[in-house]
C-alpha cells in the first residue's frame, strides 16, 4: 500500500511538473524554451531515425568499456593495498588527487594528448577509477575482523574466507561503487563525446549537432535518453546484485 | 594436555599477564577466573594462537582442532543457520552427508525449523546456541570458551549451560574458559584457576570437589565454595 502511494505521488509529481514547464513555455519561441510537446516530438524524431540504436550503442559500449576498464585495476588495486598499507596510504593520495581534478581538465589534456577515437573512454576511466577504488578498498578495510578470526580459528581454507567473507562483506560497496560509478560514467562520458569529432554516431556528438543548429528541444530530447538510459542500467545492476542471502 | 611456561605480555608498557604457568588436562574443563580487565580474554587469545605472548612457552596445542563459543555469536550474517554450521565441517563431506550433520546437529540445540533462517531472523539466544552447535559440530580437541553466557539472562543461561554439558558428555573436549563469574566457574569446571587484578599473576588454583554430573546450585556445598573463593581470594585480594 505504501509502494503504491509512493507511485502515485511520483506520477502526479511527473504531471505537474509537465504541466508548469507547458505553461513557463507559453508564449515563448522553441528557440528558447521548447514545450514539453515540442521535445516530444524532437524525442520522437530521434528514436524512430535509423541512426538512433547505433548512437546509443556506441555511447552505452563506451560507458561499459571505460567502466570495465577501472573495475578490474580498482578490485586489484583494493585487494594490494588492503594487504600493504603503505599502498593503501599511497593510492589514498592518488585517488584523492584524480579525484580532485576539474573534469574539464582531464577533458582537455586527454584531448591534446591522445588519439582522437580513444579520449572519451579514457577520460571516462579516470573520472570512474576512484569512485570505484574507494569504494573497493574501504569495503575491504571494513571486513569483520571478528569474522575472520572466527575462520582462522576454525581453519577456514583462504578460498573459503574469500568467497564466504569477503565477497560478501564486499558486495554492499561494489553495489553502491557501481551504481554511482555508472552514473557519473554517463554524463561524463557525453561531455567527452561532446568534444570528440572522431564519432559523429555517439549521443554526445549529438547533442553538439543540436547544438550547432540552435535545438534546444533536440538537446533536451537526448538528455532525457540519456537518463532513461541510465535509469535502465542502474536497474540491471539492482537485479544482478540483488540480496541473495544463502539459504 | 596443554603446558604454560611462564607466559608474559605487556601492552604499551603495561605489564598484563606477569609468568603465568598452567596446564589443562585432557577431557577437563578448566575455568580462568579474574576480575574483568584482568587479561583473561588475552590469554585465552594467546593459547589459541590468535595472539603472541611476549615470552614464554605454549605446549600441546600445536596441530589440534580448536572451536571457540566467543563473547557473542560470530556468525556469517548472510549464511542461513545450517549453511552456518556447514562451513566449518571438513571439506571432503559430501553435500548430503554435511546438510544431514547440520540438521542433527540444530535439532539437538533445539533449533529444529530454524534450519534456514539467517541469524537476523534467530533471537539473541538461538544465536548463541547456534554458535554452540558449530562448537560441537567438528570433532574437537580444544574448546575455548570466552564469557559465552554472559549475554543472557539467567533462565536463558542456564538452559545454555545445561545444553552445553549435555553436548560435552558425548566428546569430552579440553575446555579452557574464562569468565568472571564464580557460579559459572563452579557449575562447569574441574579446575579453577584464580587470577589476580593487573599485572595478572594466579592466585590459587583449586579441584572442584564436586562431580560433573552434580554441578548443580542446588548441592549442598554449591554456595560454601561460592562465597569461600568470594572471601579468600575475590574480596581479600582487591
Amino acid at each position: 500500500m505504501k509502494k503504491h502511494l509512493q507511485n502515485v505521488f511520483l506520477i502526479i509529481f511527473i504531471a505537474a511538473f509537465i504541466v508548469l514547464w507547458h505553461i513557463l513555455s507559453l508564449g515563448r519561441k522553441s528557440l528558447i524554451f521548447p514545450s514539453p510537446y515540442e521535445v516530444y516530438l524532437s524525442l520522437y524524431s530521434i528514436i524512430t531515425s535509423p541512426a538512433f540504436m547505433p548512437t546509443v550503442f556506441n555511447t552505452v559500449r563506451a560507458v561499459f568499456l571505460s567502466f570495465a576498464a577501472a573495475f578490474i585495476p580498482a578490485l586489484i588495486l583494493g585487494i594490494i593495498s588492503k594487504l600493504f598499507p603503505f599502498v593503501y596510504r599511497l593510492m589514498e593520495l592518488v585517488s584523492g588527487f584524480i579525484r580532485s581534478l576539474p573534469t574539464v581538465a582531464i577533458i582537455l589534456m586527454a584531448l591534446l594528448l591522445l588519439p582522437l577515437s580513444y579520449t572519451p573512454v579514457i577520460i571516462c576511466y579516470f573520472v570512474v577509477f576512484p569512485v570505484l577504488y574507494t569504494n573497493i578498498s574501504e569495503g575491504l578495510q571494513n571486513v569483520d575482523e571478528k569474522l575472520l578470526e572466527m575462520a582462522r580459528i576454525y581453519k577456514f581454507s583462504n578460498a573459503k574466507i574469500i568467497r564466504n567473507i569477503y565477497i560478501p562483506s564486499l558486495k554492499t560497496y561494489i553495489i553502491a561503487g557501481s551504481r554511482s560509478a555508472l552514473g557519473l560514467n554517463f554524463k561524463v562520458m557525453v561531455t567527452a563525446e561532446v568534444f570528440n569529432f572522431a564519432n559523429h554516431y555517439t549521443i554526445g556528438a549529438q547533442m553538439y549537432m543540436h547544438k550547432i543548429q540552435i535545438d534546444l528541444a533536440g538537446i533536451m530530447a537526448w538528455a532525457l535518453i540519456v537518463v532513461a538510459v541510465s535509469i535502465i542500467f542502474d536497474l540491471f545492476i539492482k537485479l544482478i546484485f540483488r540480496e541473495n542471502y544463502s539459504k | 594436555m596443554i603446558k604454560l611456561l611462564n607466559i608474559k605480555k605487556s601492552f604499551n608498557n603495561t605489564t598484563v599477564l606477569d609468568s603465568l604457568d598452567m596446564v589443562f588436562e585432557e577431557e577437563s574443563i578448566t575455568a580462568i577466573l579474574g576480575p574483568s580487565g584482568c587479561g583473561k580474554t588475552t590469554l585465552l587469545r594467546i593459547i589459541a594462537g590468535l595472539i603472541n605472548a611476549d615470552s614464554g612457552e605454549i605446549k600441546g596445542s600445536e596441530h589440534r582442532n580448536m572451536s571457540f563459543l566467543f563473547q557473542e555469536p560470530r556468525l556469517l550474517p548472510w549464511k542461513s543457520a545450517w549453511k552456518n554450521l556447514e562451513l566449518v565441517l571438513p571439506d571432503n563431506l559430501d553435500k548430503e552427508t554435511k546438510k544431514k550433520l547440520c540438521f542433527e546437529m540444530l535439532d539437538k540445540v533445539g533449533l529444529k525449523g530454524y534450519e534456514n533462517h539467517l541469524p537476523s531472523e534467530l533471537s539473541g539466544g538461538m544465536c548463541q546456541r547456534l554458535s554452540m552447535a558449530r562448537a560441537f559440530i567438528i570433532q574437537t580437541d580444544i574448546l575455548f570458551m570466552d564469557e559465552p553466557f554472559q549475554s543472557l539472562d539467567l533462565k536463558r543461561r542456564e538452559q545454555m549451560i545445561n545444553l552445553f554439558k549435555s553436548l560435552w558428555l558425548k566428546q569430552k573436549p579440553m575446555v579452557i574458559m574464562v569468565t568472571h563469574d564464580v557460579q559459572e566457574a563452579l557449575l562447569l569446571s574441574d579446575k579453577i584457576y584464580i587470577l589476580s587484578d593487573k599485572p595478572t599473576r594466579i592466585l590459587k588454583e583449586i579441584m572442584n570437589p564436586i562431580p560433573f554430573e552434580k554441578r548443580t546450585v542446588k548441592n549442598e556445598h554449591f554456595y560454601g565454595l561460592e562465597r569461600e573463593i568470594i572471601n579468600e581470594y575475590i574480596i581479600k585480594e582487591n
